[in-house]
């Protein structure tokens, strides 16, 4: 077939050699195809690096405090006292599953309305302000949930405390009572003010994803006479679980690793607790864009330390994603 | 065509290498660069503008006094400006060095100096029957107490024995802290740390750093303490301001405090007296300022000083200038840096205050004198009565109506006539202490206790005394519930209506899709 493959005497034995596309490259398909390959090896070599970095650069807080990284929940490198990042970690996941738990239902039912329900022209104009929202500066989102959501949202913190009190992670302490103030900087004012920023990603994960349902099998539940309702749950839903998945993983690690509006709006705790609405919250990101410009260099060791961590879990949480992504339908042509 | 093109683009050259070249002409001295202090920085950012104008160039990146001394043993800055000295050699857990800063600033060797000075404030937000209290008065040891945790309520012994000129308010004490890195961190932890060490080593040892630890830029909170730990100056003074934060109480620039007509505590000095952190006091407090051989500040004269006007919680910030032509540093920077020394110290101090910082006191500007002498190339400094700085001309302390002399001790004597008329300017200044209307120590001679005074008279008639920037109080609006439940309901039908309309309206439209 190939006059190349003929002209060097290599008998065609197998089929998939058959099968392989001849390839004529040209001098300018060549350099392309370099410059792709290059692009795309950056990609690893850039993971590589920065995790590298990292390393070295925590090595020195590691080796001091050992393990005992993991399990120790105070933050004192700079005077001489024990850190770790076991208060960090558990409050950096509460922020982003309160942020995932309000993104995602938001996300998967503005994704189906574009896709399944919205006439053309409205389509359009609600794809466009979507993906204008994706594009705000998250210090845009920090200011103002700092400024308009703070103040507001703690009334319904207040009234969850009081009436929803019995679910655990409602608890709040009362012993000076359920004054207002005891909510303004918490882990569920952090998480709402985040899954703003994460409800345009989902939304424009998913809306592709949900674009892309074959269009035989929506027509064909059509002519079945199935609802559009019914589309949506038996066609469009299932082909698209990858995407929800996938966008929902996509949102996580942003919410992991949200920095300035979290910083702005939580008082930092060290001492890792269940309840999310009362004071006290805390995220790596946050820990480490505050005490960054005066820390030693130890200090410093230290912050880097903990970005690892977080860096480390945000690599496994997206391994785990696009596994889980990669076994539905829509997986093949969705990677995240 | 090509040779009016060929000219044109001669001509840009020509003229962008001149505007290139220009400036380099009439900067004889070479730009000199700094980092470090945010906390200074509004001063010399100000002043940098200022020298501009005469060709210095200064740069100076606020990243922070940690970052900024970090960059200059490094050698990456000509100078930085820090709220600390160097620290000394930091222990792990495990009894290692993990850092040492001297050490590592050992290999370019370095002068201090002061660079700006300032008093940290204490802004509260407390009401006392739905009346806002202005006029809290706290010892030293109470703000130990209060900032350490080892108190929690407002109307504590502690806090009544200070303020027994009204019934304190059961309300919680809820103490605000910088979450970040900062200069006020630093400032307030080494007054507590000097003046209410026992309040200091409870904080320590309940953020289990130890009995004794030193004062730092990162306050040491712990936990369940009801503290709370905000961003930045202005994330602190929101907090306290915020109106259902009622009982808070944070370390601040006085102006943040000022511009959201919030109250900040006076603060009992040495002599007895309870003085607000107007500049002229803080620039007072720091007549007492001392320095160690290796430049370092003995704040202790500052926060003890004796002069009944003095605000106890003053300091100043070091700038570190090399004393070497050690790289990047040369005899040609050292000139211009010099230059740039003279010039803050002396003309630019009368910028201080209206910056919200306090101008440097004589003996501090001297200190800053004998520094220069140390810069390689340095141009010398002029005779101290030739320093334009207000302190010394004189016009700073006698326009504050505080008495003609700098020298504590002196003002018993007062010309009292004086002294009444400029006490006028003192009673719009400071706002909280409005001593206008006592007539300003012509019976006591003194004038400088109009703060107390006040107090006391606004309670003996029973009501609080409203501050001339209490007028334009709250800039924080009070959350109306009434107003706010509308919005709410009007945005939550909207979402409704945005998330249900449109899908119904579709179908509507689009028979054709049903069929």
């Amino acid at each position: 077939m190939s006059e190349n493959i003929l002209s060097e005497g290599t008998p065609v034995t197998s089929t998939s050699d058959v099968l392989t596309p001849v390839v004529r490259r040209s001098r300018a398909d060549q350099i392309f195809r370099g410059i792709a390959t290059t692009a795309s090896v950056t990609t690893f070599i850039l993971m590589g690096l920065i995790g590298t970095f990292l390393l070295v650069k925590g090595y020195d807080a590691l080796r001091v405090a050992g393990w005992s990284f993991l399990t120790e929940s105070a933050w004192a490198p700079d005077q001489g006292g024990a850190f770790g990042v076991a208060a960090m970690l558990p409050y950096t996941v509460q922020i982003a599953l309160v942020a995932l738990v309000i993104a995602v239902p938001v996300a998967l039912c503005t994704a189906l309305f574009i896709t399944e329900y919205a006439p053309r022209k409205l389509r359009r104009i609600l794809t466009a302000m979507i993906d204008l929202l994706a594009a705000v500066p998250s210090l845009i989102y920090g200011l103002w949930g700092l400024f308009y959501l703070q103040p507001r949202l703690i009334t319904l913190s207040k009234w969850m405390a009081d009436h929803l009190g019995w679910v655990p992670f409602f608890t709040v302490d009362d012993q000076y009572g359920t004054s207002l103030g005891l909510f303004p900087s918490s882990t569920f004012v952090a998480g709402v003010v985040v899954s703003l920023m994460v409800i345009p990603i989902c939304t424009v994960v998913m809306r592709e994803v949900f674009s892309q349902a074959p269009a035989g099998e929506r027509e064909g539940a059509m002519a079945l006479g199935g609802t559009r309702w019914g589309v949506v749950r038996d066609v469009v839903l299932p082909f698209g679980r990858g995407g929800i998945i996938g966008g929902s993983m996509l949102g996580l690690g942003r919410a992991m690793g949200e920095t300035i509006a979290v910083t702005l709006i939580i008082s930092p705790s060290f001492d890792a607790k269940w309840s999310i609405l009362d004071q006290g919250s805390n995220s790596i990101a946050a820990l480490i864009a505050l005490k960054f410009s005066e820390s030693s260099t130890f200090g410093i060791s230290a912050l880097m330390a903990a970005g690892l961590v977080l860096f480390v879990i945000t690599l496994i949480v997206n391994a785990a994603a696009s596994t889980v992504v990669s076994k539905s339908r829509s997986g093949a042509s969705t990677e995240i | 065509m090509n040779y009016a093109k060929k000219i044109l683009l001669g001509l840009i050259a020509a003229m962008t290498t001149l505007t290139v070249i220009t400036p380099s002409i009439v900067h004889a001295e070479s730009p000199i660069d700094g980092a470090g202090s945010t906390w200074s920085q509004i001063a010399v950012d100000q002043w940098r503008a200022d020298v501009a104008r005469q060709g210095l160039i200064v740069n100076y990146q606020g990243v922070g006094s940690t970052a900024g001394r970090a960059a200059y043993y490094q050698g990456q800055v000509d100078f930085a400006v820090s709220e600390i000295p160097f620290q000394k050699a930091l222990r792990d857990a495990a009894g290692n060095i993990a850092a040492d800063e001297t050490a590592a600033a050992a290999s370019r060797p370095y002068a201090y100096l002061p660079i700006v000075a300032g008093g940290s404030s204490f802004m509260y937000n407390l009401k006392s029957n739905g009346q806002k209290i202005t006029d809290l008065q706290l010892s030293p040891i109470t703000l130990g107490k209060i900032f350490s945790g080892e108190i929690s309520t407002w109307n504590d012994p502690a806090i009544v024995a200070d303020n027994p000129q009204r019934v304190m308010p059961a309300t919680r004490i809820k103490p605000v802290i910088r979450s970040d890195g900062s200069g006020s961190t630093a400032q307030m932890t080494a007054y507590l740390l000097s003046q209410a060490p026992t309040q200091w080593n409870y904080l320590c040892e309940r953020a289990n750093l130890g009995s004794g630890c030193p004062s730092t830029s990162l306050y040491p909170d712990y936990d369940s303490s009801g503290f709370a730990a905000q961003q930045y100056s202005d994330g602190v003074a929101n907090y306290v301001a915020a109106p259902y934060n009622e009982g808070a109480i944070t370390y601040v620039e006085y102006g943040y405090a000022k511009e959201r007509g919030f109250p900040v505590a006076s603060v009992k000095n040495k002599a007895g007296k309870f003085t607000q952190p107007a500049a002229v006091n803080v620039t007072i407090a720091l007549q007492g300022a001392r320095i160690n051989d290796d430049g370092t500040q003995v704040l202790s004269g500052v926060y003890t000083n004796s002069d009944p006007r003095a605000y106890p919680v003053s300091s100043y910030s070091y700038m570190i200038v090399p004393t070497t032509e050690a790289a990047p540093f040369n005899a040609s920077k050292g000139a211009a840096l010099s230059k740039f020394i003279i010039y803050f110290l002396c003309a630019g101090q009368q910028k201080a205050e209206q910056l919200g910082y306090a101008p440097l006191p004589k003996n501090l500007v001297e200190f800053g004198f004998d520094a220069i002498r140390q810069i390689p190339g340095a141009i010398a400094a002029p005779p101290i009565r030739e320093c334009s700085n207000p302190t010394i001309t004189g016009d700073f302390l006698v326009d504050k109506g505080t008495g003609t002399t700098l020298a504590p001790g002196t003002d018993t004597g007062t010309g009292t006539d004086t002294g009444t008329g400029t006490d006028t300017g003192t009673g719009t200044d400071t706002t909280f202490a409005p001593g206008t209307d006592t007539g300003t120590g012509t019976d006591t001679g003194t004038g400088t206790d109009t703060g107390t005074g006040t107090g006391t008279e606004g309670d003996a008639s029973g009501i609080p005394t409203p501050g001339i920037a209490m007028a334009t109080s709250v800039i924080i609006e009070e959350s109306g519930s009434g107003t706010s439940t509308t919005v709410y309901l009007l945005i939550a039908m909207i979402i409704l209506l945005i998330m249900f309309a449109p899908p119904l309206v579709a179908t509507r439209l689009r028979p054709s899709v049903k069929k």
